[in-house]
């Protein structure tokens, strides 16, 4: 089993560290020579350039969301910072920024109604992302696959038996994994969250100027979006609340 | 009638302190009683009001009726009559008298420009008819005095309006009404609201309001007012009226929107005519007039949001704000006094505490904090001020940075921030000598930060190539296929082996030829003198372990018969099976025979087994049959 290991780690050895195109690295070299020299307008520019040549990683887009805050833009800013977060979670710089600029918006983030179950599932869900969940399920499988060639292998009856037990007890924390990193590829595919991008913009009854104003939302705040219709779109806040707003308003994430 | 005995005190006190000017005009009777009349002004304005006083004394005057203004043309009475009557005594040659005054006052408002005369009012004492000179009085356009009678005459102590008027005719009109400085304001400006009254007849007693307005939406402060200083006259739809201000409220919205001052309902207490002459001399007959103003609307625009400082703490109207220390120079740890003052025109209870910079090298304490509020041409203002103790932490030029302060000015509706100069301080060191720099560990502090913004953009080194998540990445679906790729093959490969370590006699056949070639390759080498015996057995093993082998039948039993008779179960030719049978037994014969066997004669016999096995195998006469495995 040795040696699948250490192919298992050479692989994600070589698919996470390869080094980047000259193009992209003269870009933003070139980004941030103007970020640090305060020319942020041209700074956002190049970085932006990058993402649109396809070289989407969460630093660029870290760096972007830096030059949007420095231009006064806190919901592009915000929007570019859940797109580094979505991308690496655990960067505590994306997760700095993105609590300080949150702090400046105006809508306090509605609190997820009291539903303990699902709630408690989904604080529990929110603790690792679909990477860390499909690193932890292989490994577990692996180690269930080696129980079982264990258990193949074994000449006496009580290693088989060990072997057995020590795969069954693989089983429960693969599951965990696999059904976390499984529902979060599923919502993934379903859920479209969005970052509110004009300052203030006011939530319809119905995708037309002619509907009630239900509520108002500020730039920065995160809804989620449950469907579209013509050039509008139907947010939901945590707290239950839902309505229209016109798709420009808005950033997906 | 609360209203009424105050305003009679305050009256009586007023006319018992007099300090006039003027002329005055008297004449004597026949005894010691004389009648006299006083202005406080000769000269006057057109608006103002002028105060007549009618003395009548002596030591004997009898009942004094009150005077008889019926023959003023000039003036309007505004208010009065208010008696005071005053007693002294007098020793005069061992002798007690008594001396009686008795005061009139009245409020007279001039009916027009030039030089007016009060003429002669005559007034019964007893049974005299005492008579007062006439005073000339010069009116002149506008007003010349700003505060307007300093005593307020009448009978209950309360303006009213000309009672010959009031008595010639019907009672004439009584309005009250609130007015306000402006209609449109921002939140925390000042709205200064005035309740008026204005009254053709005479009021006997000051109105009240039934009940104020909740002034919902707004912080209301109550300004000075004099009512009796306030009485002027004013024309109104061609009409005269004395004109009365009854209270006065600063007003500072806390919400934006249109907010509406309710109606205020007023109960005036107006003159009432009365049948009986008595009463009117005793009492002054009073009914109560029941007025309400008119509902008024303010509209309140929020403070903007755009250009505000981040040092605006609230603060609306016109502010400046200074700061100064205690003494420019201290020790580490010594205390240091820092006041902080803002003083300006606007709701000053509303301003918050200035925001104070940074001051890492000082430790600061809760600031005591002092007011002073007055009112100026009625503007609330005032000053706040924050006294904080300061203990330097560190020697050296510990300067005090400006500290900010912004206000919004509604009159140019815009955000206004001043500062403080900057102020040296001078740190010297403490007592613990030049080597202490702080006074000890309780002096050390933690380091905070004060400034915030986002982490700085991450360098080009960081750049790293975009990858695909590991979870839709072909290494994860190879590793998902791996093990069970790897297992299953392992599965099959120990089936295989149990399947086949479970048939023996399967593997004693497949065995057999190699076994039986391996005895031949060791009797091979045993061809000579002196080992022919081991030969013979050799190649007899070779045989019949392989004929045991291949017919699943243990070597023990088997003899040359049996061996006979399974090969003919088997089917093999007859002389096949006696080359087997004189085989086996010429080996027999040499291991036994006293003889040994040639050279020749073994090799011979090596070379038949060796045919015989080749044979046996290729004919395949050893297959096991059915129901024969071990």
């Amino acid at each position: 089993m040795r040696p699948l290991l250490s192919a298992v780690l050479l692989a994600a050895a070589l698919s996470a560290g390869a080094a980047p195109a000259a193009e992209a690295e003269r870009l933003f070299a070139a980004g941030n020579e103007h970020y640090a020299a305060g020319r942020f307008e041209e700074a956002a520019g190049h970085y932006a350039q990058l993402v649109n040549q396809g070289f989407d990683s969460p630093v660029v887009r870290y760096n972007l969301g830096n030059a949007h805050f420095k231009l006064g833009r806190i919901g592009a800013a915000i929007l570019e910072y859940e797109k580094a977060a979505r991308m690496d979670p655990a960067d505590p710089d994306v997760q700095a920024n993105l609590e300080f600029v949150r702090s400046l918006t105006a809508d306090k983030p509605p609190e997820a109604s009291a539903r303990t179950t699902g709630f408690f599932v989904e604080r529990l869900l929110a603790l690792t992302t679909p990477e860390q969940d499909a690193l932890l399920f292989i490994g577990v499988y692996l180690l269930a696959g080696a129980a079982g060639a264990a258990a193949i292998l074994a000449r006496s009856r009580r290693v088989r038996a060990g072997a057995v037990l020590a795969g069954a007890l693989m089983l429960p924390p693969m599951a965990a994994a696999g059904g976390a990193l499984a529902w979060k590829t599923w919502r993934a595919g379903r859920v479209v969250e969005a970052v509110v991008l004009r300052e203030r913009v006011d939530v319809l009854s119905g995708p037309g100027e002619e509907n009630t104003t239900l509520f108002t939302v500020h730039e920065g705040l995160k809804v989620i979006v449950r469907g579209t219709q013509g050039s509008w779109s139907e947010v939901r806040l945590d707290n239950g609340l839902s309505g229209w707003v016109p798709g420009e308003t808005l950033g997906a994430i | 009638m609360r209203g009424g005995l105050a305003a009679r005190g305050l009256a009586a006190a007023l006319l018992l302190a007099p300090a006039w000017g003027g002329a005055a005009a008297q004449t004597a009777t026949s005894d010691d009683t004389v009648a006299e009349a006083r202005v406080d002004a000769t000269q006057i304005g057109e608006g103002d009001s002028l105060t007549l006083t009618i003395e009548v004394r002596g030591t004997r005057p009898g009942r004094v009726e009150e005077p008889d203004l019926s023959g003023l043309a000039d003036f309007n009475v505004a208010a009065g009559p208010s008696t005071s009557t005053s007693t002294s005594m007098l020793w005069s040659g061992g002798k007690a008298a008594s001396r009686t005054s008795q005061q009139f006052s009245y409020i007279l408002l001039p009916r027009r420009r030039g030089t007016l005369t009060i003429p002669t009012i005559s007034v019964r004492a007893g049974v005299r008819t005492l008579r007062t000179d006439p005073i000339s009085v010069e009116v002149v356009a506008g007003r010349m005095r700003r505060s307007a009678p300093r005593q307020v005459p009448g009978r209950g102590g309360a303006p009213g309006i000309d009672r010959r008027g009031a008595a010639g005719r019907a009672p004439g009109d009584v309005l009250v009404e609130v007015q306000a400085d402006k209609t449109e304001a921002f939140v925390g400006e000042q709205v200064l609201l005035t309740y008026k009254v204005y009254t053709q007849v005479e009021l006997v007693e000051l109105p009240s309001p039934k009940q104020l307005p909740a002034y919902t939406g707004f912080w209301v402060e109550e300004l000075p007012n004099d009512p009796r200083a306030s009485i002027h006259r004013v024309t109104r739809g061609g009409e005269d009226f004395v004109e009365l201000t009854l209270m006065k409220k600063a007003l500072f919205a806390t919400v934006s929107g249109d907010l509406v001052i309710e109606e205020t309902a007023f109960e005036l207490p107006v003159r009432a005519e009365s049948r009986d002459p008595f009463d009117s001399i005793f009492f002054t007959p009073t009914r109560l007039v029941e007025r309400s103003t008119r509902p008024l609307t303010i509209r309140v625009k929020p403070l903007p949001a755009a250009g505000r400082p981040a040092s605006f703490t609230g603060a609306v109207g016109r502010y400046s704000i200074a700061a100064r220390v205690d003494r420019s120079e201290a020790r580490v740890n010594e205390a240091l006094g820092l006041h902080l003052e803002v003083k300006g025109s606007g709701n000053i209870r509303v301003v918050g505490e200035p925001v104070l910079p940074p001051l890492p090298d000082y430790k600061r304490y809760e600031p005591k904090v002092e007011e002073k509020r007055e009112v100026a041409e009625d503007r609330l203002q005032g000053s706040k001020s924050w006294d904080y103790v300061l203990t330097p932490l560190a020697p050296g030029r510990q300067d005090l940075p400006p500290i900010r302060f912004a206000y919004f000015d509604p009159e140019r509706s815009r955000y206004v921030e001043t500062s403080t100069q900057p102020i040296e301080v001078a740190v010297l060191r403490g007592e613990g000598g030049p080597g202490s720099v702080a006074a000890g560990p309780a002096a050390r502090r933690e380091v905070v930060a004060f400034g915030r913004d986002v982490r700085f953009i991450k360098p080009a080194s960081a750049l790293s190539q975009p990858r695909t998540p590991f979870h839709r990445s072909g290494t994860f679906l190879g590793l998902l296929a791996a093990p069970l790729l790897a297992n299953a093959a392992l599965l099959f490969a120990v089936r295989r082996r149990e399947r086949i370590a479970a048939d023996a006699g399967e593997a004693r056949r497949r065995r057999a030829p190699g076994f039986a070639r391996r005895r031949l390759r060791r009797a091979r080498r045993m061809l000579g003198p002196g080992s022919s015996r081991e030969f013979c057995q050799e190649v007899a093993r070779a045989l019949t372990g392989y004929l045991s082998d291949k017919l699943g039948v243990p070597p023990s039993g088997l003899t040359h018969d049996r061996i006979d008779a399974l090969l003919a179960d088997r089917g093999a030719p007859e002389d096949m099976r006696a080359a087997v049978r004189g085989s086996l037994e010429r080996c027999d014969e040499a291991r036994f025979a006293p003889v040994q066997p040639g050279p020749g004669e073994m090799r011979r016999m090596l070379e038949e087994a060796e045919h015989l096995l080749a044979e046996l195998e290729r004919r395949a006469f050893t297959r096991a049959a059915p129901g024969e495995r071990a």
